[in-house]
C-alpha cells in the first residue's frame, strides 16, 4: 500500500536525483570549458551550492507535507521487533571505536592520575612513619646523655668530697699529732716541776715536822 | 491476522506475563526477607547488603523480562501475522 | 487520530535508511551518535586539564573509573583487571548514558517519518551487539591466557556436563541481551502507555523507577561481563 509519505518520500527523491544529476552535468560542462579559470570554477561552485540548496528545500517541503498523511494511517505492515540487521556489526564497530576513544582520552590519562595519587600518599605515609622512628631514637639518645652527665657529675662531686675528706683528715692528724706532743711535753713539764718542787718542799716538810715533834714533845 | 491466531496470541501473551512473574515474585520476596534481616542483625553491613540484594533483583528481574518480552513479541511483532 | 494510530506507538516500526540491498535502523544510529557525541564531550572536558588535586568535571571522571575500577577488581581479581577495565568501563558508560538520555531527554519532540527515537538500547540490534561482544571478549580472554587447554573448562567439573557447558556458552549472551533489551523496552513502553492514559504526574513515580532500574540494568551488564571475563580468567575450579 503506497502511502502519502512515500509516494512524497519517491518524489523527493526523484527530484534530487533529477537536481544532482543536472547539477553534476552543468558541473561537468563547466569544468570542461573553462579548464583551468578561478572565476569559473567559483561560479560553478555557486550553482552546485545553489541547487544543493534547492533540492533540499524540496525535500523538507515534501516531508513536511506528507507528516500529516500518518495521522490517517490506520494499519501499518507489522513492525518486527526483532529485527537484526545492518545496524548491529555497525553498533558493535561504534561500540569498538569508542572504547578506544575512551581508553586513550580517559581511562588511561585519569588512571594514572589516580595511581600517582595512591603513590605520593603510600610515600608520605611512610615517611611519616620513618620520622616517628628517628624521633625516638633521638629521644632514648638524649635520655642517654643526660644520664651520663648525671653519673659523671656525681662521681666528680664523690671524688672531690672525698679528696677534701683526706686532707681534712691529714691535717687533722698532724694537728693532733703536734698537740698530742705539745701535751706530752706540758705534761712532762709538769710532772718535773711536780718531783722538783716535792723536792724542794721534802727538807722543808721535814723540818716543819720536827719542829712539830718538838713543840709537841 | 487470522482470528484463531490472533485469539491464541493474546492468550499466549498474558499468560507468558502472568505465569513469568510468579516465580521471580516469591525468589525477590525471599531475597527481600532474608537481606532485612542481615540488616537487622548487623546494621553496619548495611551498605554491602543493599548492593548486593540490589544486584540479585536485576537478575531476579530479568526472568519475568523474558516473559515480557515474549508477550510483545506476540501482540506486536507477530511471526504469524500474514 | 484514531485510538489505534496513538496507541499502537512504535513498537517495532523503524526508520529505514536503505541502500540497494541493505537497511539499518535510522532512528538507533541517530540515538547513538548523540550518546557517543555526550561522551566525547564530557571526556574531553572532563580530562583535558588533569590535575593532582581534582576539581570540576575532573571530580565526576574519577569517580566514574574508581566505580568501574572496583566492578572489575570485584569480578576479575587483583592481578589481570587492569587491561580489561576499558573494556567494562565503555560498556557501564555506554549502557547507563543512553538509557537514561531515553528516560530523561524528550526525544519524541523530534519526529521521525517512521518510529521514534529513544534509547539505542531499546533495539535489539544494539544489545544484542554488545553481548555478542562480551561473548567475543571472554574468549578471547581465556584463549589468550590459557591457550588450547581453554576448552578443557568445558569438562569440568565433571565431563557429564559437556551439554549443559556448551548451552551455557549460547545462554550466556541470549541472558545479558533480552536482559537490557527487555528492560529498557519495557520501560519505554509502560512510560509511553501511561502517558496516554494519564499524561500529568501519575507517570512521574514509573519514570523514576525507570530510571533508578536502568541504572542498575549498565551496572548489571558490566558486572557479568566482568564476571564471565573473571570466570574465563581464573585457574581451576
Amino acid at each position: 500500500m503506497e502511502t502519502a509519505l512515500m509516494r512524497g518520500s519517491s518524489l523527493s527523491v526523484r527530484c534530487v536525483r533529477r537536481y544532482a544529476r543536472s547539477g553534476r552535468s552543468s558541473v561537468r560542462a563547466q569544468a570542461q570549458a573553462t579548464s583551468s579559470n578561478k572565476a569559473a570554477r567559483d561560479g560553478v561552485v555557486e550553482r552546485v551550492r545553489s541547487k544543493v540548496v534547492l533540492a533540499s528545500k524540496t525535500v523538507g517541503v515534501q516531508l513536511m507535507l506528507a507528516l500529516p498523511a500518518l495521522a490517517e494511517e490506520a494499519e501499518k505492515e507489522p513492525g518486527k521487533l526483532f529485527d537484526f540487521d545492518l545496524t548491529l556489526p555497525i553498533m558493535a564497530a561504534q561500540f569498538l571505536v569508542l572504547m578506544v576513544f575512551l581508553d586513550k582520552t580517559w581511562f588511561s590519562p585519569v588512571g594514572k592520575v589516580l595511581d600517582d595519587r595512591d603513590e605520593n600518599l603510600r610515600n608520605i605515609l611512610s615517611g611519616v612513619q620513618d620520622n616517628s622512628g628517628d624521633v625516638q631514637k633521638m629521644e632514648d639518645e638524649a635520655a642517654k646523655v643526660v644520664s651520663d652527665a648525671r653519673t659523671a657529675a656525681a662521681n666528680l662531686i664523690a671524688s672531690e668530697k672525698k679528696a677534701a675528706q683526706d686532707a681534712g683528715d691529714e691535717k687533722l692528724a698532724s694537728l693532733k699529732k703536734k698537740l698530742d706532743a705539745q701535751y706530752e711535753a706540758a705534761s712532762a713539764a709538769l710532772v718535773k716541776e711536780e718531783e722538783g718542787a716535792r723536792k724542794a718542799l721534802e727538807p722543808e716538810i721535814e723540818k716543819l715536822a720536827k719542829q712539830i715533834v718538838e713543840k709537841v714533845a | 491476522m487470522n482470528p484463531l491466531i490472533a485469539a491464541a496470541s493474546v492468550v499466549a501473551a498474558g499468560l507468558a506475563v502472568g505465569l513469568g512473574s510468579i516465580g521471580p515474585g516469591i525468589g525477590q520476596g525471599t531475597a527481600a526477607g532474608y537481606a532485612v534481616e542481615g540488616i537487622a542483625r548487623q546494621p553496619e553491613a548495611e551498605g554491602k547488603i543493599r548492593g548486593a540484594l540490589l544486584l540479585s533483583f536485576a537478575f531476579m528481574e530479568s526472568l519475568t523480562i523474558y516473559g515480557l518480552v515474549v508477550a510483545l513479541a506476540l501482540i506486536f511483532a507477530n511471526p504469524f501475522a500474514s | 487520530m484514531n485510538l489505534a494510530t496513538i496507541a499502537s506507538l512504535s513498537v517495532g516500526q523503524h526508520l529505514y535508511w536503505r541502500t540497494e540491498s541493505v537497511a539499518v535502523h535510522g532512528e538507533t544510529l541517530i540515538t547513538s551518535w548523540f550518546i557517543l557525541g555526550v561522551l566525547g564531550i564530557v571526556s574531553i572536558l572532563g580530562n583535558g586539564n588533569l590535575k593532582s588535586i581534582p576539581e570540576g568535571l575532573q571530580n565526576v571522571t574519577e569517580f566514574a573509573l574508581e566505580f568501574v575500577r572496583d566492578i572489575a577488581k570485584t569480578q576479575i581479581g587483583e592481578e589481570e583487571h587492569k587491561e580489561w577495565v576499558p573494556f567494562i568501563g565503555t560498556i557501564f558508560l555506554f549502557i547507563f548514558v543512553s538509557n537514561w538520555s531515553g528516560a530523561l531527554l524528550p526525544w519524541r519532540v523530534l519526529e521521525l517519518p517512521n518510529g521514534e527515537l529513544g534509547a539505542p538500547t531499546n533495539d535489539i540490534n544494539t544489545t544484542a551487539a554488545l553481548a555478542l561482544l562480551t561473548s567475543i571478549a571472554y574468549f578471547y580472554a581465556g584463549i589468550s591466557k590459557k591457550g588450547i587447554s581453554y576448552f578443557k573448562r568445558y569438562v569440568e567439573p565433571a565431563p557429564f556436563l559437556l551439554p549443559i557447558n556448551v548451552l551455557e556458552d549460547f545462554t550466556k549472551p541470549l541472558s545479558l541481551c533480552f536482559r537490557l533489551f527487555g528492560n529498557i523496552l519495557a520501560d519505554e513502553l509502560v512510560v509511553g502507555v501511561l502517558l496516554l492514559l494519564v499524561p500529568l504526574l501519575v507517570p512521574v513515580p514509573l519514570m523514576l523507577l525507570g530510571l533508578f532500574t536502568s541504572a542498575i540494568q549498565a551496572l548489571v551488564f558490566a558486572t557479568l561481563a566482568g564476571a564471565y571475563i573473571g570466570e574465563s580468567l581464573e585457574d581451576h575450579h
